[in-house]
Order: structure tokens, then sequence, then C-alpha cells
């Protein structure tokens, strides 16, 4: 029976993690770099233990420090979060050895899914749909790839069995365009790798990221919890993520979810796992990946079927029954996340750093706030960028988008920049409203210039030019030795405030 | 004391008299606001209208967010701008932009030469820090007026790197 456990992570998911744990009664163990010593996880736990330098290959990659704080203070758990050390199979296998618990998948099935080549041949072998293609390995002639073609079906990429970066690869979309392009991609090939095999696949257009939330326990149970809708993207990261998903029906979500539950039952999986998809025009979907850790848009599922999955991953990892079975799980209302990043999305997308020198937070009905950050936090550049994930709950899809961009316009953070304007015009565009999306539309089909009205630009105009005044006035104050009226205006506030 | 306000390519008139009286472009308007004890935050009401603003300033450059909106507010007064020696008549955006490293990385590129004029939203700067190639751009339009940095070169955080006059 687990007591205490230890939050191998930081920023808002250990919050998340330490939040489960308090509402099971457990008491959680934080660790911390000393860039971290204030960060809201280390305030929340029961007990926090220092575990080196900022840089996280000297504090939260360091996994002998994390077993030994654990052995310390007695957790008998480690939940490792997401990213770090969550899908090190090595680090999962020292917390076994080191008799606690991992609350988490087991070892094997980390290490299998993180070799993609052997994830896809055991995928294949569970009845996985991966994306048809002739297999990297193949030494075809030019014949044989032309028949093969034929199965494959057009449009599909030539690509160089040594290739990379592009070079020797080619999309060919009909038929009689593939001698050339086999041709050019052999020769291209040949110029840069010294190698001229080339293989075929099938090229998916207009994909979409569609993904099916796992949970199994060790007695060999296992559920999906729909789909995640993920395929707003930047440079292949996720920017917002929906369940469900606009184009994923009744029929599909259990064609999916059957297929995940087949494929996590193959690797006798337990905990929480994402198996993640391309889903093309047509509606057909292929394999692409799975995630052997809890998920970071995890929330948007637990907003529509209820289900806590920190706590299922925490009740499974000491040896309990899913208290759930298939049909007990419905999806009920729609939910959004956006992931909030300190990067300027009007500058390329720059990492921002700073310190928080302002911070009003959304609340009100249907919104949920996973955050990381304070008021007078600092972001440094040792970390990812992601300050916080906003998600809103509402009983249609355009009452989510709608709820979401008010929680948006109520969250301010002052002292650096970050995607929330970026997520607003989102919200505000119409194929996004229309659920009309694919993987490239955030770098392709949307431009970030709504531009704002003119009425708003006059207010911050004028707000700006009356702290200018004041100061100004309050330089001209400070001159004659006597004290500011900010100052003295402070300071009625503060009696104020009092007297209330 | 009177003001010339610069957002982008918007520019205002703001006349601020002894009783606190705000005048926009020759009009008359009612605004008042209030500074909360957490600093950064205001409440400001323009003829009855209210508004939450959350505001920080940066090298002379307030930064307003309003509405989910930021904006980026240059605010000079009449007598410094004429202590400035500027020569340019009313309705020009005048005062210079100053594109800063807001990071410690290294510049990789400068896609314009000196004099040369640029649009707002051209690539001026490219630097590389955190392992990312980022693109700076012109904030507003103008003509480039010092580069003080050559590709290859490492710069501090708050370094200036450009400036367009």
């Amino acid at each position: 029976m687990l007591k205490k456990i230890l939050v191998a992570n930081r920023g808002e998911v250990a919050v998340r993690i330490i939040r489960a744990c308090q509402e099971l009664g457990y008491d959680a163990v934080a660790v911390y770099s000393e860039a971290d010593r204030m960060a809201p996880h280390v305030r929340m736990a029961q007990e926090a233990y220092a575990i080196g330098p900022a840089q996280a290959t000297e504090s939260y990659l360091r996994g002998d420090k994390i077993i030994e704080v654990a052995k310390k203070c007695g957790a008998d758990g480690i939940h490792p979060g997401y990213g770090f050390l969550a899908e090190n199979a090595g680090f999962a296998e020292a917390v076994i050895a080191a008799k606690r618990t991992w609350i988490g998948p087991p070892p094997q099935a980390i290490r299998l899914m993180g070799d993609k080549v052997a994830a896809r041949e055991m995928m294949a072998k569970a009845g996985v749909p991966l994306v048809p293609g002739t297999g990297k390995s193949s030494q075809m002639t030019d014949d044989e790839l032309l028949a093969a073609a034929q199965q494959i079906s057009f449009p599909l990429l030539v690509k160089a069995a040594a290739g990379g970066g592009g070079k020797g690869m080619r999309n060919v979309a009909k038929a009689e365009d593939l001698p050339d392009a086999i041709r050019t991609a052999r020769r291209e090939a040949q110029a840069s790798f010294g190698d001229d095999r080339v293989y075929l696949e099938k090229f998916i257009e207009n994909a979409r990221h569609i993904e099916i939330q796992i949970l199994g326990d060790e007695h060999g149970n296992v559920i999906h919890l729909g789909e995640r809708e993920c395929s707003i993207q930047r440079r292949h990261q996720k920017l917002i993520e929906e369940a469900p998903s606009p184009v994923v029906d009744e029929d599909l979500r259990q064609k999916m979810g059957a297929i995940a539950v087949a494929a996590a039952k193959a690797v006798s999986y337990c905990s929480a796992g994402t198996m993640e998809f391309v889903l093309d025009k047509d509606r057909k979907f292929y394999f692409l990946e799975m995630n052997t850790r809890l998920q970071v848009e995890h929330p948007v599922t637990e907003m529509v079927t209820g289900v806590d999955i920190v706590k299922e991953m925490l009740r499974i990892a000491s040896g309990r029954k899913l208290r759930y079975e298939q049909s007990d799980i419905q999806v009920k209302g729609w939910a959004i996340e956006c992931r909030i990043l300190a990067e300027d999305a009007r500058n390329n997308f720059m990492p921002s750093i700073g310190r928080i020198i302002g911070l009003t937070t959304p609340t009100g009905p249907g919104v949920r706030l996973d955050s990381g950050i304070y008021f007078g936090s600092e972001v440094t550049p040792y970390y990812d960028s992601m300050l916080a994930k906003l998600i809103v709950l509402g009983e249609t899809r355009g009452e989510a988008i709608l709820r979401m961009r008010r929680a948006l316009e109520e969250f301010r953070i002052t002292g650096l920049a970050t995607t929330i304007p970026l997520h607003i015009q989102l919200m505000n565009s119409t194929r996004f409203q229309a659920g009309q999306f694919d993987t490239g539309f955030l770098e392709h089909n949307f431009s970030f210039n709504q531009t704002p009205n003119l009425a708003l630009v006059r207010v911050a105009a004028v707000a700006a030019t009356l702290v200018a005044h004041q100061r100004n006035q309050q330089a001209i104050l400070l001159h004659q030795g006597g004290p500011s009226p900010w100052r003295l205006y402070g300071r009625r506030e503060a009696v104020d405030r009092r007297l209330r | 004391m009177k003001y010339i306000t610069t957002i982008g390519n918007e520019q205002f008139t703001i006349d601020i008299n002894h009783e606190g009286q705000v005048t926009l472009n020759g009009e008359i308007i009612d605004a008042e606001m209030r500074q909360m004890l957490d600093t950064t935050m205001y409440s400001i009401i323009i003829d009855n209208k209210s508004h939450d603003v959350r505001m920080n300033e940066g090298d002379g450059v307030y930064i307003v967010q309003l509405d989910g909106e930021i904006f980026e507010v240059v605010v000079e007064d009449e007598r410094t701008r004429r202590l400035a020696g500027l020569k340019s008549g009313p309705g020009v955006v005048t005062g210079e932009a100053i594109i800063k490293a807001p990071m410690p990385g290294v510049v990789v590129g400068i896609p314009v030469k000196q004099g040369q004029e640029v649009k707002q939203g051209d690539i001026v700067v490219i630097l590389e820090s955190m392992k990312m190639q980022n693109e700076f751009k012109a904030p507003r339009d103008g003509t480039v007026h010092v580069i003080r940095v050559a590709p290859g070169d490492k710069v501090e955080q708050n370094a200036i790197m450009l400036t367009i006059a």
C-alpha cells in the first residue's frame, strides 16, 4: 500500500501529481533544483529535497540522486510525470530495484515502445494499421517498386533508404510520374549517401493527429478513454488539444479504441498510456507511436470522461483493479486545452525569459488551470517554455471555444511574452471554429495578424499616457522631496483594505 | 502637458492639464485610472467604459495588456521631443526603435544594410539562442539607422543590435 509519493518532476505536472496525492491522502515529496526553491511544487508538497544545480542534467535528470532521496525520506512510490525520466526504462528498473513502486508502465513496455522499429513490428503483429509502404530495408528494382506502388496507392513518397533531411525524397501524385521520381531520387540518394536504394511510403494528405488514451491494470484489464484531437501544432509541438475530435464519430472512436486496447494488451501494458495515430482525409488511421507515460494533454480526457487519470495511475500502481469497465466510459461535453508557453508568437515563437511581475488567472464556470507559475516567478532558460495549461469544458464545441476565449482574455501574464494572444486569434479563426484543420494548419493556413479594433488601441494609448504623466509628476515631486502621489495612493488603498 | 503616443503606425496626441482633464486628439474625454496594490494592474474607466489593464514599462516602451491583446506603446512628451531636436513634422512617427537581444546568443544574419528603408514586419536581425534561430522584425516602418553587430558576434542579454529611425 502506498503512503508517500516522490514526484520526480517540476512545473505544472508536479503540481498536478501532488494534488492527486493529497486527494488520496498520500504524502507528497518534492525534489527541486537550485532554480526552483520557490516553485509551487516545492511549497505544496509535504517534504522537499534539493537535488542539485539548475541544469536538468544535474538535477531532474539525476535518477541516482532521486532514488537516494526516496530511500532517505521513506517514499514508497515514484511518479515521473512526463519528460525528464518518464520514458527512461533504466530509471524505472532502478526504482524497482530500490524496492520502490514505479508509478508508470512496466520497464519492458517503455523499452519496446521506445525502439520505433521494434514497436512498428510489434504493432503490425497485433493488427494495428501502419502507414502503407514497402518497408525501409527493401532492395527493390524499379519494376518491383512500380508494381508495389499500385498496392500502396497514390499520392506516395519515394524515400532514400539511407536518407534524412528530405534528400532523395520525392512526392508523387500519379503513376505516370513515378519512374522519373524513382530515377531522380536514386541519383540524389547515390550522390548524398553513396547508396541508391529507395523505398515507397504512402503520403498522408491533410493528416490529423488523433490519439487514444489507454488505462490498464496489473490484472490484464485495459480500457480506452476515447480520443484527443492534437492537430494544432507547430514544429511538431502540440499547441491546442481537444476531446473529443470534431472528425471522430462513435463508430470510428470504438474502432480506434478497440485497436489501441488490443495493442496495449499485446505488450502487457499497464498504467496510463497513449497510442498516437495519423488520420487521413478518408478517415483511415495509421499508428504513429505509443507514449508510455502520462501525457501533457491528459486533462481534456479527464474533463469529458470524469476519470482522474493521475489518481488511477496511483491506484493501479498499488496493485488495485481498474475501477471502470469500457461500458462505464462515456464522453460528455467538449474540452479544449491551450498550452500557455513563454514564447513570442509574433516573433517566430522566440522563447521569452524573465520575471512574472503581474498575474491574473482565469476562473469561473468550466475553467481549469494547471499552472507551474506564480506572481514573482522567474522563467529561466533551463527548462521548457510551458508556463501553464488552460483547460475548459463546455456543453458543446461552440460553447467550449467561446469559454476558452473568455478565459484567455481573463488570463494576464505580465513581464513575458506568451502564446495567449495567438490562442485568442486561433479561437477567432473561422476554420478552427469549423473544425477544418490538419497538422499543417498553423504553419501554412493561419496568419497571426488579426488587427485589434481602434477603440482598444485608444484605451491602451490613454492608459500608457496616464502612467507616463504620473511618472513625470512623480519625478518633479521627488525632486522636491515630498512623497509621491503613487505612494500616497498606495498607502490609502492599503488602509482602505484594512478597514473593509 | 502634451504627449505624443505611438502604437505601431497609429499616433495620438494626448493632453493632460493641471486638473487631470484628458484631451485625446483634440476631444475632451472622461478618463479615470487607478492602480491596484498589485502594481502592474490598473482599472481605467473612459467615458464609463471599464477596462482592466496590466501594464509594465521597459526601455521607454509601455507593454499594455487589454482584453487579451498586447500593445507596445511609446509615450513622448512634447518637451522631450523638442529637446531631442527631431526635425520631422507632426503626424510622422518618430523616435528610434531599438532592437535588443532578449537573451544571450549568437548573431547569425543581418538581412538589411545601414540606411535601408524597412517596412514593419521586415526581418532585420537573426539571432541564435536556446538552440533556436530567432528572427527579429522591424516594429514599424523606418530606416535602418545603426547596426551594432555582425554575423558571428556573440551578444549579451539586452545588448542593442540595431536601431530603426
